[in-house]
């Protein structure tokens, strides 16, 4: 009976089914006015929750089509975990699945971009120094059979658009018109004030730490990475991007 | 003489504040149990930095005490790493639902008050309470709507799931203005009277007290428990009463949630809390004298 109840509350939530009209007693507002109060605090609710996780989107698109976007995203996924600061994980995938938004083909990696920086600001931090002298002391030989590892409180990222950019723009508002097919590579980084620094990087920078991120060792580098090991490496250990290192496991 | 400490919730707008500095009105700070899940993000170290300045109770949201289906499972798991990481001095959950078939809804929704739904809460309550290995306080709701199968009322339906389950109570004054009124009960206040008077007062170990916002909706006035405003006198008058009514020592709380006003304002609210209550306890005395 409670089970069926609030099945028809979840209904109403969620579909405006009303036929948990029929459960309710009569008070000052009528069983929809009623009803229509939950509706509207968990539709809001979840699209505050939604416009804090992206704000860069909001910028772009403006309120009123943020909240229709939001509304929809509700309407597909609902909210599935009792951590409202898992809701938006699925809304850069969802935006790119928007007809409406086809037009704005960068919007998704916008999505991604800020999904990611909240991500980072509340990751794990770790500020253990690299171990150089350790490094010094590895043998030519086996120098290529290292694997180093990121810190965790990096996340790398990648787009055919220059939405670092974007993102730096809107942010101190000083939108102004760019070339939208360039494409950019950055590394965001948690600080320990919890802001999030954004490093951009070159296109063999961004492989490099993506190669260490796969926990592969230097011997599977592409070419242009190895012939620029040395340097892809000073900026890594310079910028404080590794926390150490260790052999690759044999087969 | 009563104990009685006053304290103030912790949102993101005031978080820095009170982490950087014991404020002298404030004797605890309450946080919402789900936004500290993350022990890496910064409100957490907010808080921990918080924790140093003051006792903190720990309120949850989310875990759906009132679910017919139970308890999600690894809600609880977080919520009690939270309790174990912060050591709160009360922790404290709602007489309400918000899950069904692994939807959330971030609302305190609410249960008829039926045999059936009690034996759901106590149940969920036993678990979180066995979980936690301690006593856990369930706070009235502020409802919007009634059922018509509804068999028992609020108060006594608390009085009778702490008896049953040995948790405490949380008595939102505001939420039981709110909700009388909402109800459409005659003569509010004398409701709401009627209300704090059948609690058992011996259970309840903390005091919610916050603002409200009226709306019209069709021909019908509407109070909204929004936590954006001052108290109002309605609500003063049912926490003086109230009181009047009680000896136990308790943790007094206000709570405001968003448009923020200046934390001026937020002090005069807690200096607040102390005149009534000092002037309950005097009207108290004189009426035993």
């Amino acid at each position: 009976m409670l089970e069926q109840l609030q099945r028809e509350f979840s209904a109403y939530l969620r579909r405006q089914d009303e036929q948990v009209f029929e459960l309710l007693a009569p008070t000052s507002v009528s069983a929809q006015q009623a009803m229509q109060i939950y509706r509207n605090n968990y539709v809001a609710s979840l699209s505050e929750a939604l416009q804090a996780s992206y704000p860069t989107v909001l910028q772009l698109v403006g309120e009123e089509s943020f909240d229709s976007i939001a509304r929809a995203y509700l309407a597909k996924f609902g909210h599935n975990s009792g951590d409202l600061n898992r809701f938006g994980e699925h809304f850069a995938e969802f935006t790119a699945s928007l007809p409406e938004l086809r037009s704005l083909d960068y919007l998704c990696d916008v999505a991604r971009f800020d999904w990611l920086m909240e991500q980072v600001s509340a990751a794990p931090h770790s500020d253990t120094p690299f171990d150089v002298a350790a490094l010094s002391s590895v043998s030519e030989a086996q120098f290529i059979d290292l694997v180093f590892n990121l810190r965790p409180q990096l996340a790398l990222f990648a787009s055919a658009h220059p939405i670092v950019t974007i993102h730096q723009m809107v942010s101190e508002q000083q939108v102004e018109a760019i070339e939208l097919n360039t494409s950019e590579y950055a590394a965001l980084i948690k600080q320990p004030d919890f802001s999030v620094r954004v490093l951009p990087l070159s296109a063999s920078e961004h492989r490099f730490l993506q190669h260490c991120q796969r926990q592969r060792p230097l011997a599977e580098l592409d070419e242009e990475c190895l012939e620029q090991l040395q340097a892809l490496l000073g900026m890594a250990l310079q910028q404080q991007l590794l926390s150490g290192f260790n052999a690759a496991a044999k087969a | 003489m009563q104990h009685l400490q006053f304290g103030l919730g912790i949102r993101s707008q005031i978080a820095n504040s009170l982490a950087q500095q014991k404020h002298p009105a404030i004797d605890f700070v309450e946080a919402h149990t789900e936004n500290y899940f993350n022990p890496h993000s910064l409100s957490s170290h907010q808080l921990s930095q918080a924790a140093q300045h003051y006792p903190v109770t720990l309120h949850g949201v989310g875990l759906s005490l009132g679910s017919a289906q139970g308890m999600d499972k690894q809600h609880l798991r977080k919520v009690k790493l939270c309790v174990e990481r912060y050591q709160p001095a009360l922790v404290s959950e709602h007489l309400s639902w918000s899950q069904v078939d692994g939807q959330h809804f971030n609302d305190l929704l609410p249960v008829p008050y039926t045999e059936e739904s009690f034996k759901v809460f106590a149940d969920n309550i036993k678990q979180f309470q066995d979980s936690l290995q301690r006593q856990i306080l369930i706070e009235n709701p502020s409802a919007y709507l009634q059922y018509a199968d509804s068999q028992i009322e609020e108060a006594d339906f608390l009085n009778q799931l702490s008896a049953e389950t040995g948790c405490g109570l949380l008595l939102d004054i505001n939420n039981v203005f709110v909700s009388a009124f909402n109800q459409g009960s005659e003569g509010v206040i004398a409701a709401g009277k009627r209300y704090l008077e059948q609690i058992d007062s011996h259970r309840v170990k903390q005091l919610h007290m916050a603002g409200h916002t009226e709306k019209q909706i069709g021909d019908a006035r509407v109070l909204i428990d929004t936590h954006n405003q001052p108290v109002r006198d309605e609500v003063w008058a049912l926490y003086r009463h109230y009181l009047s009514l009680s000896q136990a020592p308790m943790m007094v709380l206000l709570e405001w949630d968003s448009d923020f006003p200046e934390f001026e304002v937020l002090e005069q609210q807690l200096s607040l809390l102390r005149t009534h209550a000092d002037s309950a306890k005097n009207a108290q005395e004189l009426s035993h004298a």
